[in-house]
């Protein structure tokens, strides 16, 4: 399938006090129509600056696009001025954000902020919008949306928000949402229920998702295909099943040993330990010249130290940027 | 709370929370009797621990009088009572609405304030508004340039007003509008002895108006513009504004639909304070623009140690205060839905 969204080799810089800091340095991707694609890694590790770049929503300054393409069904987004680029926020590509709390105008009624977004983008009378608004409510399964629509923020709790912010993004049928981290501030059955609305809302509106999140739970749930990124840069890529069977990169590695698992291998016999990541992620500013997981790498070898290792494609057309895999399977 | 609307009606909920405002609001309304009562005594009390009182000036002023006519004088105007008495006294009559005679004046206390009330009431409610439109407007002109050369503009012309003593600028306005210029007046309310209609009394009042108000929201002025500033920095920062960004509005209406509602509760805040210093201010302009306002009359009730008029003069000042603080109040419930009446 074509994808509806690409992206090749996007730069993006933060200002710091010694110069530009390179953030998110030569990330790329697709996105096809009706697919979910997750982006995975820690706090730090570029995931949500790659999503706002896509939106451009991120403050510039101090950030700024430094490079690459952004590619909406073929028309790069970084070439637009500010009013055609509006003209696609919300309409084209929505997002929702990771904290339902905030991220709600408190003294503006639910319904207000969707017909907003509905008055925005469409031809569309106030009446009109506000009869949408509310079917858009009860689409997000709100019960009583009639009522739910008259009400500020402060009266819902955050999975009843976090479903206003879906109804809003997709207010204008749009044919990407960015989903940055939508459940981590959500209790675990509230996770639950807001990722089967996604996936439904998804499977009735055929829109691909870009799925942004550290949960590797999530990932197995909903996604087709995972981008896991470190230090800004993507390191491997691969389908969700064979990713999860068999992680090529060492950092993909530790992640998955890193979550909690209900069924451990009967073989293994003795409860499987959780084994943790040593150390953090390096700051932008702070990378080794060689790979950017070398210092925390348990494979580390010379050759890590002293070069970086690109993202190639292996024979099983899996993606990694690892010399180890790289040198296997070349 | 959410349970408790979803299991009754919307009526029912309506008439519980008109229910909720009315309680809420007889127990604000007791709490400033309370806090009227307290001023009161407290003011009287201090009046009377200065040395001397009205019969001494008076006696003062006619070159001198023995000591059998200054008893007399006192006794026939009950200041020869213990002051717990007079105090008393006191009390029982402004609870009657009695406020006492100011015998320097020669007429009753109440009256005296009502004359001049309106006039301080005008001279207020201008300034008010002069100085929180300028400030919203400047504040946010320079929040929405924040870091340009607009913006440090403002906040020099910000600095300035902040820093100009009220009474300086007045005479300052003065001598430039009035004696140099001849555009504006700059002394009294309105032209003496002139045959205008109502249209032309307006605009005569309007013009004698525009020199002391100016004078008076200076200061506030500038602080409302920083504050302003500030405020709308910060709510730019936050989540739900990213959110409207998101969703493709533009910079105009997210900096008046989503900053500037939530921008502006804070100076709803201020406001109430500035009610109780603008009185302070009033006294100042009053005197050098020749406004016959409540300021004024205070100034020179001090000076003549006119005890009564001056303890219903501060009476007055103190109740404008708590009204305006309640005002502000329920504005504030109003303007921000997550207060909710308790």
């Amino acid at each position: 399938m074509a994808p509806i969204l690409e992206v090749r080799n996007l730069r993006t810089q933060f200002s710091g006090p010694n110069g530009y800091v390179t953030v998110v340095d030569g990330v790329s991707l697709t996105l096809a129509q009706g697919e979910t694609l997750a982006i995975v890694g820690e706090s730090g590790s570029g995931k949500s600056v790659t999503a706002m770049s896509i939106l451009r929503v991120l403050p510039e300054p101090p950030a700024r696009i430094a490079g690459g393409e952004v590619l909406l069904e073929g028309r790069d987004l970084l070439k637009l001025d500010e009013e055609a680029m509006r003209a696609v926020r919300g309409h084209q590509i929505s997002m929702i954000f990771q904290e339902p709390m905030t991220s709600l105008n408190p003294v503006m009624t639910i319904g207000d902020q969707i017909v907003e977004a509905l008055c925005e983008h469409r031809d569309i009378s106030q009446d009109d919008a506000f009869a949408e608004a509310v079917a858009l409510l009860e689409r997000v399964r709100i019960p009583d949306a009639k009522r739910r629509v008259l009400e500020y923020p402060h009266r819902l709790s955050g999975g009843m928000r976090q479903r206003v912010m879906i109804a809003m993004a997709l207010a204008c049928r749009p044919q990407i949402l960015i989903a940055d981290e939508p459940t981590t501030a959500l209790d675990v059955t509230v996770q639950a229920q807001i990722l089967t609305l996604l996936a439904k809302l998804q499977s009735e509106f055929g829109m691909g998702i870009l799925l942004i999140t550290h949960n590797l739970g999530v990932v197995a749930r909903v996604a087709q295909r995972v981008m896991v990124m470190y230090a800004g840069r993507v390191v491997e890529e691969a389908p969700v099943g064979p990713l999860f069977k068999h992680p090529l990169h060492p950092y993909t590695e530790g992640l998955l040993g890193a979550t909690p698992r209900m069924h451990s291998d009967a073989e293994e016999g003795a409860r499987q330990r959780l084994v943790d990541i040593p150390g953090t992620v390096p700051l932008p500013d702070k990378l080794p010249p060689g790979c950017a997981f070398a210092p925390r790498c348990p494979k580390v070898f010379d050759r890590c130290l002293k070069e970086r290792p690109e993202l190639v494609t292996n024979r099983d057309g899996r993606k990694t940027a690892c010399f180890l895999t790289q040198e296997r399977t070349a | 709370m959410t349970m408790a609307t979803e299991s009754v009606g919307a009526g029912a909920a309506r008439r519980a929370s008109r229910e909720r405002l009315a309680r809420y609001l007889a127990r604000r309304f007791g709490q400033a009797a309370i806090t009227l009562i307290a001023i009161v005594i407290l003011n009287f009390v201090i009046l009377h621990l200065a040395p001397g009182d009205a019969i001494d000036v008076l006696a003062g002023e006619s070159g001198g009088a023995g000591p059998e006519y200054l008893a007399q004088m006192r006794k026939s105007y009950g200041l020869d009572q213990p002051i717990y008495v007079q105090m008393v006294q006191y009390l029982w009559n402004v609870a009657q609405l009695n406020f006492g005679f100011s015998f320097r004046n020669n007429v009753s206390v109440l009256e005296l304030i009502m004359s001049r009330l309106p006039a301080t009431l005008l001279l207020m409610i201008a300034s008010i508004l002069l100085s929180f439109t300028a400030g919203v407007l400047l504040g946010v002109f320079a929040a929405r340039r924040v870091n340009t050369f607009a913006d440090n503009a403002v906040s020099v012309l910000a600095l300035l007003c902040y820093a100009t003593p009220l009474f300086w600028f007045g005479l300052m306005a003065i001598v430039l509008f009035t004696v140099k210029l001849g555009w504006l007046p700059g002394n009294g309310m309105y032209t003496i002895a002139a045959n205008f209609n109502w249209f032309e009394a307006t605009i005569d009042v309007l013009r004698h108006l525009a020199l002391p108000a100016l004078s008076l929201a200076l200061f506030h002025m500038a602080v409302y513009t920083r504050l302003m500033r500030a405020s709308m920095l910060e709510i730019y920062g936050l989540d739900y504004i990213r959110t409207a960004r998101a969703k493709g509005l533009s910079q105009r209406r997210i900096a008046f639909r989503h900053v500037l509602p939530n921008a502006i509760l804070p100076m709803v805040t201020m406001l109430g304070l500035q009610v109780g210093a603008l009185l302070g201010g009033a006294v100042l302009v009053e005197t050098v623009f020749g406004w016959p306002g409540l300021g004024r009359l205070a100034f020179d009730a001090i000076l003549q140690r006119d005890h009564n008029l001056l303890i219903g003069i501060l009476l007055f000042s103190s109740a404008l205060v708590i009204v305006a603080n309640l005002i502000t109040d329920l504005v504030y419930a109003m303007l921000d839905p997550r207060i909710e009446v308790a």
